[in-house]
């Protein structure tokens, strides 16, 4: 059988490219702050995640 | 994650350096820990916790030596240290924890417990140690500290899997064991930032796009209470449900009306027996309806077909075989009747009169076969016809089944509400309140759905007008795609894991049966482990009656055990498996089923025990499959312990 992280990252097989980084950005982010119970700065990361994902993804459509 | 070794310094009563190395071969995966009461078991599974996750030691006192503190002068500094030595994938890792005091002139020491240093050391497979930059963050995605719980534990506590009221713990340790809980987190987080996102934009924009906007956000905040509703009735519909299974069960240990609440139990079982045949045929109906623009198309089809027909019999669209035919016969030159022809004869021109009006190959069998698939759509349509009268006709059938069930246990309730005795007259009336209940929440719940699915239309149709409105707006690009992008990544993930979670439970719950059936003395008994949607771990008996309130504490254990091995298994989480006096509420057939059983279902076993729970049998069981053993020997005199090798 399959690790539970390559069970997980095949459900997300077939998804829009751009999205699909920007799970595996954030589930990256989520599992670095899994151990703390309220953590701090994770907002600011997927933010982060979420701003290089969005600027990528209009270039891309202006090129295409 | 598999451990190698412990090495002590000066931790509690383990006095100087000691060492224990477990055993990591897959066919010897045992380790043996012996000792009396007292002599330190816990101390030593205390150790591993500290060192690995800083854990476990806030209400046990002083953790470094009394003896180490006892020999040290008046200002001389003592220490105490544990390493933990084990592999994970391909590399080596060596976790330390030390604390350090100065003794005091009145002879104590002072710890600064939340002081203590954490180093993790990595040896990957080249061969060059390396110290680890994050070592807790390191440490918590080899094994999580809150997931550890689950592999490191007291056996003699583990029981609260299957207590009727510890659903939440079963839930929380399949979302940390499973790492739904990072899908969960992730997809919280993001729609805030969607949230956020989308209040962003709004102050940006002017017109239009500000009021779809606004729109928008107002039919999310609804799909969110929606949500919030739907959930609190699920979770309120599972309170329910165990009022009613507890009210049950009680009725079922009253004599009087033990065969009346029998037949209870068989009309409820019948009735959701029903109730599953009728979700069933309903689902079929609504499958056919979507597919009934072909019955509805019956008439065109028809229509069409007699046009192709009449052009047929007009000899515009000849048949297949006509123009091979007129070919063949202007070939032998002799007529359907046996009489020859001549190219000179009428016979022959008429032949090839009729050639030249026949239609091109291609297009006669494009023809023959649309007149083919329009014959084929009217059969499929009536095909269609006979099934949804079936299954309506089933619908109807189940629906009858459900009221005659319902009326004969409504019934059977009556004859239990007349009973004799106050406290069964009591309990009929509580079941009939919370049967309401359950049924008025059943309504709400269907209510909320439906509303979920008219947001949702409209959720999508704004988003369409927001991205028209949009793509004028320059500025408003970048927020909009980044709240587009963080939406559909929820969704996405809200998707998964809602699908991942239910497959992962089923996983559990059938691997829960099996290991329970192979640990369970009574295993025929207990026909049955359910791991239910609202998470209540459940054991049915031979009669098809819920069990787990009348399990031993023992079987509990049995059944708790069943439940976390079973959950490393579907996880394959390779993590050891480290119990602190695992048998000692267990009967000897349990130990034995289990000591038989355990090694198999786990890549690493260490084992904390007493001489009086291990022994006989279970002990020859464990025999073949241990790689490591040792005793652990207090020293009266000096409150001491030292770790022993056994050969």
């Amino acid at each position: 059988m399959a690790t539970l992280q390559t069970q997980i990252a095949n459900l997300f097989e077939g998804i829009e490219p751009d999205v699909l980084e920007l799970v595996t950005r954030v589930l990256e982010i989520e599992k670095e702050f899994l151990h703390l119970e309220r953590p701090h700065g994770v907002m600011e990361k997927i933010e982060d995640a979420l701003d290089v994902v969005a600027q990528t993804s209009i270039k891309n459509e202006a090129r295409s | 994650m598999r451990i190698e070794r412990v090495d002590l310094l000066n931790f509690r009563q383990y006095f100087g350096n000691q060492r224990l190395k477990f055993s990591r071969h897959d066919d010897q995966n045992v380790t043996i820990i012996h000792g009396v009461n007292g002599a330190g078991k816990t101390s030593l599974f205390l150790a591993l916790n500290w060192c690995l996750y800083g854990e476990g030691v806030d209400n046990i006192g002083q953790i470094i030596s009394k003896e180490a503190i006892s020999r040290a002068q008046p200002g001389e500094i003592v220490e105490t240290k544990v390493d933990v030595t084990f592999f994970h994938g391909q590399k080596r890792y060596t976790a330390s924890r030390k604390l350090v005091g100065q003794k005091q002139p009145n002879g104590k020491v002072i710890e600064a417990k939340t002081t203590a240093e954490f180093v993790l050391m990595r040896t990957p497979p080249s061969g060059i140690m390396e110290r680890v930059d994050n070592p807790i963050g390191t440490m918590n995605t080899i094994l999580p500290a809150n997931v550890r719980t689950y592999f490191f534990f007291d056996g003699e506590k583990i029981d609260n899997f299957a207590r009727p009221e510890q659903a939440n713990e079963v839930e929380r340790a399949i979302y940390q064991v499973l790492d739904l809980e990072t899908l969960t987190r992730a997809m919280r987080h993001l729609q805030k930032a969607a949230q956020d996102l989308r209040a962003q934009l709004k102050q940006i924009s002017t017109g239009e796009l500000q009021q779809l906007v606004g729109e928008d956000e107002q039919a999310r905040g609804r799909e969110t209470k929606l949500l919030e509703d739907r959930d609190r009735l699920k979770r309120e519909n599972g309170e329910i449900q165990r009022h009613l299974d507890d009210v049950n069960r009680r009725l079922r240990d009253f004599e009087s009306v033990q065969e009346l609440q029998r037949l209870y139990d068989q009309f409820t079982r019948d009735i959701e027996f029903a109730q599953q045949g009728l979700d069933k045929a309903i689902r079929a109906i609504r499958d056919n309806v979507t597919r009934s623009y072909i019955r509805f198309s019956a008439s065109p089809i028809d229509a069409a077909l007699a046009i192709l027909e009449e052009k047929r019999q007009r000899g515009e669209i000849p048949s297949n075989i006509r123009e091979q035919f007129i070919q063949d016969l202007l070939t032998r030159q002799i007529c359907i009747c046996g009489r020859p022809f001549s190219e000179h004869e009428d016979a022959f021109a008429h032949l090839t009169q009729l050639l030249k009006t026949a239609t091109p190959t291609s297009l006669e069998d494009d023809i023959i076969e649309t007149a083919g698939r329009l014959r084929g759509l009217i059969d499929t349509g009536r095909g269609q016809s006979v099934e949804l009268d079936t299954r309506m006709a089933e619908q109807v059938n189940w629906q009858d089944q459900i009221a005659s069930l319902t009326a004969q246990r409504d019934d059977v309730h009556r004859q239990m509400r007349g009973a004799n005795e106050q406290e069964i007259r009591e309990l009929t009336r509580q079941r009939e309140e919370f049967s309401d209940d359950l049924s008025t929440n059943l309504v709400g719940q269907g209510r909320v759905e439906a509303d979920l699915e008219t947001i949702r239309t409209r959720i999508k149709e704004l988003e369409r007008h927001i991205e028209q409105a949009k793509k004028s707006d320059k500025r408003a690009r970048l927020l909009s795609r980044k709240v587009e992008l963080a939406q559909k990544a929820a969704d996405k993930i809200d998707e998964v894991h809602g699908t991942f979670a239910i497959n992962k439970r089923i996983e559990i719950e059938e691997e829960t049966r099996r290991i329970f059936h192979s640990l369970a003395w009574k295993g025929d008994h207990f026909q049955d482990v359910r791991l239910t949607e609202d998470y209540q771990l459940e054991v049915f008996d031979r009669y098809g009656l819920p069990a787990r309130p009348e399990l031993s504490a023992g079987e509990r254990q049995v059944l708790s055990l069943s439940f976390i091995t079973a959950m490393a298994m579907v996880a394959q989480r390779e993590a050891p498996l480290i119990m602190d006096t695992p048998f000692g509420r267990l009967s000897s057939a349990h130990r034995e089923a289990i000591t038989y059983n355990l090694p198999m279902l786990a890549p690493q076993l260490v084992l904390f025990v007493t001489d009086e729970e291990l022994r006989d049998k279970a002990l020859e069981n464990l025999k073949p499959r241990i790689g490591a053993e040792y005793r652990l020997r207090f020293d009266a005199n000096s409150s001491c312990t030292t770790i022993e090798e056994m050969n």
